[in-house]
């Protein structure tokens, strides 16, 4: 043990209480930061202590297919470390390691316990070759925060590079729908697990915001026979060998239930049935086809999935149901083109036009950059009454303006503060009986809406929730 | 709302390969710009192994990857250099951001060393430093004639303009066209580039209606272009002015 951890450790966690005491947040991050800063070995060598780690990376589903792996694994009877809240850097893991680890830096239980942590696309990359996971899961990737991270094809690289220094005997699990994921997993020394979905797709060109339209290997030309979304589906290169793989468990006869669920049949190697589960969206079905096949690699048992995913709830912002007096709200995150064109899809699967408040932040956290909304596809989006919010909120009710949302510009409401135009969007709607509310809102939005509602006494702080 | 204006014959270069930061974004503005007008625009989107056969009035291309640029750089060069040089000689306006742009001057170096050619519209060429040199990233804002222009910028490339080559704008927050002597984006006859990406056009309704403009002065001279109720416009203007630090 180097003579610094205790100091590293007490220090986070004094940050972390510092931080919970001033009511700034969870201490999620704070606490993590200083121990990692004042020791970078903290998490590698923490988590060399355990039974395993398990990775789940990817541009969306990160928080949610994490939350579901540990479900499925605590249903097994498996002690699980985690970072449950989305805090997904190399902080955000010593903040989870922290109440584990005792002053000499040694874990309770360790050979039992299971680590299984989601990480940032390129905190991955950076980290992989020192925490070494027995398990890596990718879900997909799509254009995301693009000041932040820069291009896919940059992400594509790094996480080539760190497949290529995994354990021969670590197992990648991999969504096979995408090309851009299964070109650098198909790479991996040891066994790799596709996943996918069977769907019936209503086109078979990618999406005008896709980031994959020819082949990641040789440039050629891809043929999709169909395309899910964006560029995900089953597609076959016409100039090189490149082509969907076999999967080893996938999603077929998909039904979609609104914004409150979904249904479909889910084949595994050891199962075969349908499942109705709390989560919206095919994305969602992808989550947690992803979550299966990375308890199966982790060795935890799935006999009982089907009990354990549909009982399962959506993590904290995603599809979250938050009961304010007089209305339901229901809260989702978007951050993405492909991510909220999805949220859109599911909007247009309610029966009804429903009043809608839309957020968007530019904080690092969200991107910097708020273009990408033009790569949202507004036009579908049929609100019975619609509020914008945000620090760039002006930005929004323009694209509103040439998505045609509104019959005139003057009917979007433009209120740059979160509380304010929540207050504004409720009120319009206060005489109905049901009132129902979605939000739709960027990361640190989601966060400062949530705390807004924390704060009324409507729903429990995020680092409650997740816990 | 009676289409009774001139047709504006827009040809949309490359829109599978470039539109890495929502550049579509500018033909979303200048195809509603047009319709509140009466004007008919008329897209033609230009796929990788196209050739252009019809002239066009206004060419619009947008910013991709090392990898897309690559591809556009080959399909500009090779199949469709002349349409393009001769519609341009003509008098066909052009805007081409981030990417395009660079690809729209006479070379782009990568990266890695390797020499992209360009169609040379712009008397300027652009430099990658290398992987290890930061981007120029963050918000934007120009001086434009008597106005300014607002945008976010993302870009490895250096740009440098030549002796022939006019530039766009003057910059006052953010880097440009190669965070060294103060120059944004260039001009060249009805042609503009610009590092200005994503919804440049939107929150920027003057460079907008001046594109329209002046692609219209090719096609329909005589069409007046009646002033638009633009509040939600220059609200987001004054946004981006605002999150650049300036009122």
């Amino acid at each position: 043990m180097p003579i610094r951890r205790p100091i590293a450790t007490l220090a986070g966690r004094t940050a972390g209480a510092l931080s919970r005491l001033t009511r700034r947040g969870g201490g999620t991050a704070v606490s993590g930061l200083v121990t990692s800063a004042l020791d970078p070995g903290f998490v590698p060598e923490s988590l060399r202590q355990l039974h395993s780690t398990v990775t789940i990376t990817g541009t969306n589903g990160k928080t949610t297919t994490t939350a579901a792996l540990c479900a499925l694994a605590r249903a097994a009877g498996q002690p699980v470390l985690t970072n449950p809240t989305g805090s997904n850097l190399e902080r955000g893991l010593a903040a989870a390691l922290l109440p584990h680890v005792n002053w000499t830096g040694q874990i309770r239980d360790a050979p039992n316990l299971r680590a299984i942590l989601e990480l940032d696309e390129w905190a991955f990359a950076a980290l992989a070759p020192t925490i070494r996971p027995r398990v890596a899961v990718f879900l997909n990737l799509f254009r995301d925060q693009l000041d932040r991270y820069g291009e896919v094809d940059r992400t594509a690289a790094a996480w080539q590079e760190a497949i290529d220094r995994l354990d021969p005997d670590a197992t990648v699990v991999a969504n096979a729908d995408d090309p851009a994921v299964v070109a650098v997993a198909r790479n991996h020394r040891g066994p790799v697990l596709f996943f996918g979905a069977d769907v019936t797709g209503s086109s078979t060109t990618p999406d005008a915001w896709a980031d994959v339209r020819r082949c990641p290997l040789c440039d050629g030309r891809l043929d999709w026979n169909r395309v899910v979304y964006a560029h995900l589906g089953s597609y076959r290169c016409l100039c090189c060998d490149f082509h969907r793989p076999k999967t080893a468990v996938r999603i077929t006869d998909f039904q979609p239930g609104g914004l409150t669920g979904s249904s479909y049949r889910l084949i595994t190697p050891d199962s075969d049935g349908y499942i109705q589960v709390k989560l919206p969206g095919l994305y969602n079905a992808y989550n947690l086809a992803a979550a299966v096949v990375g308890a199966q690699a982790a060795g935890i048992p799935t006999a009982n999935a089907k009990d354990v995913l549909e009982t399962f709830q959506p993590a904290f912002g995603r599809a979250e149901t938050i009961h304010a007096p007089g209305t339901t709200i229901t809260l989702l995150l978007v951050k993405n083109p492909t991510g909220a064109n999805q949220t859109l899809d599911l909007l247009r699967s309610e029966p009804e036009p429903l009043d809608t408040l839309v957020l968007l932040n530019d904080g690092v956290a969200d991107g910097e950059d708020v273009s990408w909304i033009w790569d949202v596809e507004f036009e579908r989006l049929a609100p019975r009454r619609l509020q914008v919010g945000g620090r760039r909120a002006e930005d929004l009710a323009l694209r509103m303006k040439y998505a045609g949302v509104a019959p005139t510009v003057d009917d979007v409401q433009v209120l740059p503060g979160i509380a304010p135009a929540l207050d504004a969007a409720m009120k319009a709607g206060s005489t109905d009986r049901t009132r129902r509310l979605i939000v739709l809102a960027t990361y640190t939005a989601m966060l400062d809406l949530r705390a807004v509602c924390t704060r009324r006494g409507w729903v429990a702080p995020y680092w409650q929730s997740a816990a | 709302m009676t289409a009774s204006g001139p047709v504006l014959r827009i040809a949309y270069l490359y829109p599978d390969l470039m539109n890495l930061y929502a550049d579509r974004g500018n033909v979303t503005c200048l195809v509603q710009r047009c319709v509140w007008r009466g004007i008919t625009p008329e897209i033609r989107r230009l796929e990788w192994n196209d050739r252009l056969v019809e002239a066009a009035d206004l060419y619009v291309i947008g910013g991709g990857q090392d990898r897309q640029q690559q591809l556009a750089s080959q399909g500009l060069t090779t199949r469709n250099a002349d349409r393009i040089l001769s519609d341009l000689a003509d008098g066909a306006a052009m805007l081409a951001v981030c990417g395009g742009y660079q690809l729209m001057a006479h070379r782009y170096r990568a990266a890695d060393g390797s020499e992209l050619p360009g169609l040379g519209v712009f008397d300027a060429e652009t430099i990658h430093p290398g992987a290890n040199v930061p981007r120029c990233i963050g918000n934007v804002v120009c001086d434009w004639n008597d106005s300014r222009l607002v945008g976010f910028e993302n870009h490895g490339g250096r740009t440098y303009l030549g002796t022939d080559a006019a530039p766009l704008a003057r910059v006052l927050r953010g880097h440009g066209n190669n965070a060294e002597d103060g120059t944004e984006g260039a001009v060249a006859g009805a042609a503009i580039g610009t590092y200005l990406h994503g919804s440049v056009l939107p929150k920027n309704p003057h460079l907008a209606d001046h594109i329209i403009r002046t692609a219209l002065a090719h096609s329909a001279p005589e069409f007046k272009l009646e002033p638009l109720h633009d509040s939600a416009e220059w609200a987001a203007h004054r946004a981006a002015l605002r999150v650049a630090g300036l009122r």
